[in-house]
């Protein structure tokens, strides 16, 4: 079987998704032994014309540039895949959807900002069909590795649909609630070791939520532990707000 | 029965001369807070030897979080190895209702098939269990669990305040201990202190018990799979495995395929896993036959009351209190479980029985 080829394209974000991926030093040198990269803004200067059997996507889609540009993408890729929170949910740049777009661009740029191109923040699977998707902010290397084993083995690659609390009571951590904190780990999906916890941290959900959290549970949870609404809205947005929105239009669309 | 009263100093002394002999894990303060975890002695004035409960319990050391089984390459051909670390440790400072959570992993793990990896950590492994008081979360005496007569090399008792222990060699390698060990003769009033200890601990629980008698349990949850009582403490409840995970008698595991980049090696391993969280009963083709988070809730309580109870003689508790003292929706079993009497009585009384 030939090498499949590789590549990363990025969209509205930092770009540390991209970089996760260069950060795994160790292992970079098996890495091209099981793909070949042949375009990856952040690490090569080449570009290909050819179709790619594994393409990446890293940031949200956010102007009408990334639209069209993630539409050309589609036609080029066999496998689409969206790496980090911003590609699979929209990430941070959903925050700004607590406002309007005009008012956005304008507490950004200032007077500047109506020369601005900005659309509502959306994952990539909301534009076009995606393959998968590997959440977290940013994605974690050894998952990244991971999934791309179980692809070039023709497995169906899996995420844990649990939540954090699970690695976190693994690591013997004293509960964040307890810590006067609270914490989006009991609704969060695990995967990445609870790191945010384990460094003294409160788990801000960014791979977003298992398949089905139980919500009602955790308003009654963080009011018990004094979090007004608002608060807990607040919570919610950092990471999710595209989630939510999307949920509540899933609802909507139930009834 | 031999009978040695040490003071705190020469507890520690005891811990100090052990460590150079063999690995000594005992419970330290986490975090500075009131929470504590089993880890390796460096200092034996760390050791903490009076507290509540670990956030893990002492199985981690004999049945770890994540256990490589199988070492396979294709190096020269296929080739696969077990793969098993063992080393002699003892693990001080466990309670009562830890030593009852160990033994029934003995049970359960050399029933159909022998764990190996179990049994060879176990048989490594010399424990000195010491005697504890129970906060508002234990609930050990319903489980008749405050105590026990196996399961330990040496057993130390507070007297005096914790100022002292009666130490009590159950083997040959808790007499070998004893006989390292400096200390006095334990008198009459010493003894009187050992049994008032266990009355204290019943009588520290006499408002947190279930309202029936251990080993009745089978029989009452017998006919109520249906009851609401799952549905209602299901809603609270987070799927988050906290209770699996934090369980001194749970030991479900997966099996997972950790293949390294080269393709030509890997390892097979097992992982934790707990039967709350919601792909647990998952099976192929991606059908869930505990789909709903009320069917896992009363799964997990079957499993502990009544399921294992009836297969091994025993509950598959220890009353240790951790699944509650670490759940956020306050799911306390003490709790459940009288909820699950009060409605068999309503039931009984709509039969006019």
């Amino acid at each position: 079987m030939a090498k499949p080829t590789a590549a990363v394209f990025s969209f509205t974000g930092c770009e540390g998704c991209s970089l996760a991926i260069l950060e795994c030093e160790k292992e970079l040198l098996d890495v091209v032994k099981l793909v070949d990269f042949v375009e990856w803004r952040e690490a090569m200067s080449e570009r290909t014309e050819a179709m790619i059997d594994l393409g990446f996507i890293d940031g949200a889609i956010s102007t009408h540039h990334d639209e069209k540009k993630i539409r050309q993408v589609r036609e080029r890729v066999r496998m689409l895949i969206s790496i980090g929170a911003c590609a699979t949910n929209a990430g941070v740049n959903a925050l700004k959807h607590r406002y309007g777009l005009r008012e956005v661009k304008e507490i950004v740029y200032g007077e500047a900002g109506a020369e601005f191109d900005t659309i509502s923040a959306r994952p990539v699977h909301a534009v076009v069909p995606v393959e998968f998707e590997i959440p977290g902010c940013p994605i974690q290397g050894e998952e990244f590795l991971r999934i791309v084993l179980d692809i070039v083995q023709g497995k169906q690659p899996r995420l844990p649909n649990y939540p954090v609390c699970v690695e976190c009571k693994r690591k013997e951590n004293v509960c964040v609630f307890e810590k006067g904190m609270i914490c989006m780990g009991p609704v969060a999906r695990a995967g990445c070791g609870a790191d945010c916890p384990s460094y003294g941290a409160w788990c801000e959900a960014c791979r977003g939520f298992v398949d089905n959290p139980n919500d009602e549970a955790h308003e009654e949870v963080l009011t018990k532990y004094g979090v007004t609404s608002e608060e807990l809205l607040q919570r919610y947005d950092i990471f999710c707000a595209y989630e939510l929105e999307e949920r509540k239009s899933r609802q909507q669309g139930q009834r | 029965m031999a009978l040695l009263v040490m003071s705190e100093d020469y507890v520690r002394a005891l811990i100090g001369k052990l460590m150079k002999e063999t690995r000594v894990v005992a419970p330290h303060v986490r975090e500075g807070r009131k929470q504590w975890q089993f880890a390796d002695v460096v200092d034996p004035g760390r050791v903490a030897l009076e507290y509540v409960s670990t956030i893990l319990p002492p199985k981690k050391y004999a049945f770890p979080t994540e256990d490589d089984l199988v070492h396979w390459r294709t190096e020269e051909g296929f080739s696969a190895e077990p793969v098993l670390s063992v080393e002699p440790l003892v693990l001080f400072g466990v309670h009562p209702c830890d030593i009852y959570g160990l033994e029934s992993l003995d049970i359960s793990l050399t029933d159909t098939y022998v764990d190996p990896n179990w049994v060879a950590r176990r048989r490594a492994m010399r424990i000195v269990g010491i005697d504890c008081l129970p906060d508002e979360w234990c609930f050990c005496s319903s489980m008749k669990t405050c105590s026990v007569s196996s399961g330990y090399d040496l057993f130390l008792t507070p007297i005096n305040n914790w100022s002292e222990y009666v130490a009590e060699a159950a083997t040959g390698a808790g007499a070998a201990m004893l006989a390292v060990a400096e200390g006095r003769e334990a008198s009459s009033h010493d003894l009187a202190q050992m049994r008032a200890w266990q009355n204290d601990k019943l009588a520290r629980q006499r408002d947190r018990r279930i309202n029936t008698e251990v080993n009745d349990l089978p029989l009452h949850f017998t006919g109520f799979a249906d009851s609401v009582v799952w549905e209602r403490w299901s809603r609270k409840c987070y799927s988050c495995g906290t209770c699996n995970t934090t369980c001194p008698t749970c030991f479900c595991f997966d099996v997972l395929d950790k293949l390294k980049l080269s393709l030509d090696e890997g390892y097979r391993s097992r992982v934790w896993d707990g039967c709350m969280l919601e792909d647990f009963a998952v099976v192929a083709p991606h059908e869930n036959f505990r789909e709903e988070r009320h069917e896992r809730l009363r799964h997990r309580f079957y499993r502990k009351y009544a399921y294992l109870y009836t297969r091994y003689g025993r509950p598959y508790c220890s009353g240790c209190g951790r699944c509650v003292r670490q759940c956020l929706a306050d799911i306390d079993p003490v709790k459940v479980i009288n909820d699950l009497l009060t409605e068999a009585r309503k039931e009984a009384a709509g039969h006019g029985l």
